[in-house]
């Protein structure tokens, strides 16, 4: 009280100006979703080395096999086996051909296979989950024991039966996944349509008079892209792994194609003389793999509207 | 004079965020005398919660900061205890309640167990005395068929009950300060006038001091000896409850009083209101944090904090206009005299 | 006598728990709302108010009953029929966090319904009228394209408000609209709703657990249980003259800002707690917490029944004038 004595001015006991305020300020901090988790993945250090990790893969994929002299086809039988040397930096394989082209031109049928192969299956999960949720009922409980049924024989059966009929490569391989990897996101998805159906700004919008497609596009959907981003995210190295196992086991990608699972195959046979020709193609995959995993959890922390505040 | 059991001076919690640091409580102090109820009312994030989580240090830090302050009990300092030392107080010197009886209680657990814990705990009871003083306990707050009942878990009970239960593990050691986070917010009004009322004859009979949180102002009349009245983060106004319900002095506690629409209000009168929303936390102004929202701001009001003045014996308000130099206004007929 | 918008007529909605269990949310209730008035529909949790309302619009199918609104039967209208409805009657919800889509900015939100049913013939039109939607509101119109999470409490319930009103409705269901807001921001919002209603003359069902709130904003007031309607009458008469052991009960246990008095009063007539709705018994659903009961209140249920002066109560004993 007596330090203000000294500061008063003439007029403190006089009143104000009558203030206009009254509901023009407001509360909370000005980003919206997306900005907000933006702010929150770039903060992450984890997630944005392994981003930077994975845009490297995809950037390397695509210069390498385009800019180098060599190709990955391209035999060269009186230079095999060679350790890595500044001619072929990650040495050549038992018919001569430079491993560092084919591992950068494998990345591009792994990185494909296992991005494309998380994304498509996603969206079907995404449409069916959605629908299910959605109109409930008796179609909800049909679709939903259908997928408990598809979902009792391990999908890896599935993949090789399908492959065994429609032969290998690359967009059989995402055919495959497609076909079998989409129960889990429709689960999912279907549980957070139920929950968000209730919500009340889905019955505000339905009271306004809103179709179901509307409220479907405009309402369920965005609000539950986060989620999905972050599964389809966590699915590609399970993809690239798939890929890779089946590779390895000789139905994925057919030779002389590479891909890393092809290249870590080819690499077994001869591990004990040469190792690196296992080692070069059984690191890339766990690289990758790792850097999105890490990327996908730095997503979902910053997409979990629970993290919010 | 009666003796005072738990004095708080000068508090003052912060929460650190992205956002920059949120002031939650900012320069808080009060008392609670044995065996009065005292009740702090305020609006959601006015402070109210924290300042009694604080006391009990159930306030995580971090994110929490304890800035400032001190918080006596029973005359010893207990502001910098550790959380081992508050375990010996919690439960037996001091507990508490929450809104939800739901969600405090833990569903695997049958309620004669619950209580059982802190019993043990504090007293040592053997299991048989034990037993026969949850029997007790659970009569005590009107839950049927003790000996029954306390076989059963939480989902078996309806939310009165089960606040009725929260009662009896707070009160299981006889502690000299109940702390009631709004204990009524979550129930019926009929559950309410139940629940209030156990609240009353217990704190007859054992003499607990209760510190009562809530927003609603009927429940302050109903319960409360002392009232404090915050408003961001501040106590704005404290005094008896004739005092701040009868002749309230900060333009806050008034308008807060004049915006219920009372039973006699009839259809054409329009509700007094005070404009706007709260002061914000982060960052708040430098003056009196009400003063954008009041009628009778003056220019001091947007420079300096008020300080408390004392209106009369235990009634004080933290407003420039109950400075001598002030114009002096009639609050409720909205006149300046 | 002023012309009736809302007519409800033995209104029932259950709920199929599972086999052997069935809520009965709504039992049978009927009621009519006069154009520009408000009524006011209170009761505790469970009793089935909300649903009530949900009903009303149709965003829950009935199991019995009718919804004449404007002399055509609601349940009987089409898809297109329904569209058109809902430019007459909207809602306004409890929970102003839930209420509002937060990935869409104000702007979106407010103009949802105007995007809807197409009300305006270009860019420049929309965008005036959720500027006048949001100054009707009063919201700064700078604000359309922030985000839901940007306001405070009281903010979001003028968002909410100004959608409901952006189809020109007629008639709103306030489903406890200011039950989620403080004191302070509680009476802004009542005030508005009532400035609303006086220069829109729209038309209000208020459902809310706050009787004082009901008492101020209603012109008639119907007080519900277990899914039924036990008493309804003008808002003067019954808050002065409560007839039904229930209603009594009600109004003693609300704690009121006048210590002197509070201290004084006895506040919890009733014991015990509102029983689950789920297969209730025959007879009067308010049996089993009624200090008055007879046996004949667990043989017949009682109905509504005027004792004068338009004031319906649902009770033998007051009907038998036994006390």
């Amino acid at each position: 009280m007596e330090d203000n004595m000294t500061t008063h001015e003439a007029n403190d006991f006089l009143f104000t100006v009558e203030a206009a305020i009254p509901h023009s300020q407001l509360a909370g901090s000005n980003l919206s979703y997306w900005a907000d988790a933006k702010r929150r993945l770039l903060k992450n250090k984890v997630a944005m080395i392994s981003l930077i990790f994975i845009l490297l893969i995809l950037a390397l994929s695509i210069v390498i096999p385009a800019t180098s002299s060599y190709t990955y086809d391209q035999q060269n039988l009186s230079n095999i086996n060679s350790a890595p040397s500044r001619a072929h930096l990650f040495g050549t394989d038992s018919l001569g051909r430079d491993l560092w082209v084919r591992v950068w031109y494998g990345a591009r049928v792994s990185l494909a296979v296992g991005i494309f192969g998380s994304i498509i299956p996603s969206l079907i999960g995404i449409v069916i989950g959605g629908i299910s949720g959605f109109f409930g009922g008796k179609l909800d409980m049909v679709i939903m024991r259908a997928i408990d049924i598809i979902m009792c024989v391990p999908s890896m059966i599935y993949v090789i039966l399908i492959m065994l009929f429609i032969g290998s490569g690359q967009i059989p391989l995402i055919i495959a996944f497609a076909l079998t990897g989409w129960m889990g996101t429709a689960r999912n998805v279907r549980g957070l349509v139920l929950q968000l159906k209730e919500r009340e700004f889905v019955l505000a919008s339905k009271a306004l008079g809103a179709s179901s497609a509307s409220l479907i596009f405009s309402h369920l959907i965005p609000n539950t892209l986060g989620i999905v981003i972050v599964s389809i995210t966590m699915g590609v190295p399970g993809a690239i792994f798939h890929e890779a196992y089946l590779s390895f086991i000789g139905l994925g990608i057919a030779p002389p194609i590479p891909s890393w699972g092809q290249l870590a195959n080819l690499g077994t046979a001869v591990f004990r003389i040469f190792p690196y020709q296992l080692l070069i193609p059984a690191s890339m995959i766990s690289i990758t793999m790792l850097s999105f995993n890490l990327f996908g959890d730095g997503l979902r922390d910053a997409l979990d509207p629970k993290l919010r505040n | 004079m009666s003796e005072r059991i738990l004095n708080i001076e000068n508090l003052k919690v912060s929460f650190d965020t992205y956002a920059g640091e949120v002031e939650a409580v900012r320069g808080v102090s009060f008392h609670v005398n044995k065996g009065e109820t005292l009740a702090i009312v305020g609006e959601s994030g006015c402070g109210k919660s924290i300042t009694v989580q604080s006391i009990m240090k159930l306030v995580p830090m971090p994110p929490g900061r304890l800035k400032e302050g001190t918080i006596e009990y029973l005359s010893t300092d207990i502001t910098a205890y550790s959380d081992k030392k508050m375990q010996h107080l919690r439960g037996k010197e001091m507990s508490m309640i929450f809104q939800d009886p739901m969600t405090s209680l833990n569903p695997t657990m049958r309620i004669g167990q619950q209580i059982l814990e802190g019993v043990k705990k504090h007293t040592g009871l053997k299991k048989k005395e034990a037993e026969e003083q949850i029997i007790r306990l659970l009569t005590d707050v009107g839950i049927p068929n003790p000996d029954k009942n306390m076989l059963r878990y939480p989902h078996m009970f309806s939310g009165g009950m089960r606040q009725r239960v929260m009662i009896a593990i707070a009160l299981a050691c006889n502690p000299k300060i109940l702390f009631a986070d709004e204990p009524t917010t979550a129930l019926d009004v009929t559950t309410q006038a139940q629940i209030l009322e156990l609240m009353n004859a217990l704190k007859e009979k054992f003499g607990t001091s209760i510190v009562l949180i809530t927003h609603d102002l009927g429940i302050v009349a109903r319960m409360a000896d002392r009232v404090a009245v915050m408003y961001a983060g501040k106590i704005v106004e404290t005094g008896s409850a004739h005092d701040i319900f009868y002749t309230p002095k900060h333009p806050y506690t008034f308008g807060l009083l004049k915006s219920l629409p009372s039973m006699d209000l009839s259809k054409e009168t329009k509700l007094e209101i005070i404009p706007g929303t709260p002061a914000s936390l982060i960052n708040p102004p430098k003056g009196c944090s009400f003063a954008d929202r009041c009628k009778y701001a003056m220019n001091v009001c947007n420079r300096l904090e008020p300080p408390e003045n004392e209106i009369s014996q235990g009634h004080a308000g933290s407003c420039w206009l109950l400075d001598e130099r002030a114009p002096k206004v009639d609050l409720i007929k909205g006149e300046i005299l | 006598m002023s012309e009736i918008l809302v007519d409800v007529k033995h209104l029932k909605k259950y709920f199929h728990i599972s086999k052997n269990q069935i809520l009965k949310a709504v039992d049978d209730i009927s009621f009519t709302i006069e154009k520009g008035k408000t009524l006011g529909l209170v009761g505790e949790s469970g009793c089935g108010k909300t649903t009530v309302g949900r009903t009303i619009l149709r965003l829950y199918k009935p199991d019995g009953g009718k919804v004449i609104f404007k002399n055509q039967d609601i349940y009987a209208l089409g898809k297109k029929g329904y569209r058109e409805l809902t430019k007459q009657m909207q809602m306004i919800f409890q929970d102003p966090y839930a209420s509002l889509n937060p990935r869409k900015t104000v702007g979106a939100i407010v103009g949802e319904g105007l995007d809807i049913h197409k009300l305006y013939q270009s860019k420049e039109e929309r965008a005036k009228r959720i500027k006048e939607l949001l100054a009707l509101v009063g919201l700064n119109h700078e604000h359309s394209n922030r985000f839901p999470h940007e306001f405070s409490g009281g903010q979001r319930q003028r968002i909410g408000i100004a959608r409901a009103l952006s189809v020109n409705p007629e008639f709103i269901v306030c489903d406890e609209a200011i039950s989620a807001l403080d004191v302070s921001i509680q009476a802004q919002i009542i005030n508005l709703l009532m400035k609303l209603q006086r220069e829109l003359n729209l038309t209000y069902l208020f459902i809310a657990h706050d009787l004082s709130v009901v008492r101020y904003i209603s012109d008639d007031v119907a007080v519900m249980y277990l899914g039924k309607i036990v008493e309804k009458s003008s808002s003067g008469e019954l808050f002065k003259k409560p007839l039904h052991p229930y209603t009594k009960g009600l109004m003693a246990a609300v704690p009121l800002p006048d210590p002197i008095n509070e201290k004084k009063r006895i506040h919890s007539i009733l014991s015990g707690e509102v029983p689950s709705p789920i297969n209730p018994p025959n007879g009067c659903r308010f049996y089993k917490r009624c200090q008055y009961r007879r046996d004949i209140c667990l043989e017949k249920t009682p109905q509504l029944a005027d004792t004068g002066n338009q004031h319906l109560v649902a009770c033998h004993m007051v009907h038998a004038e036994q006390w």
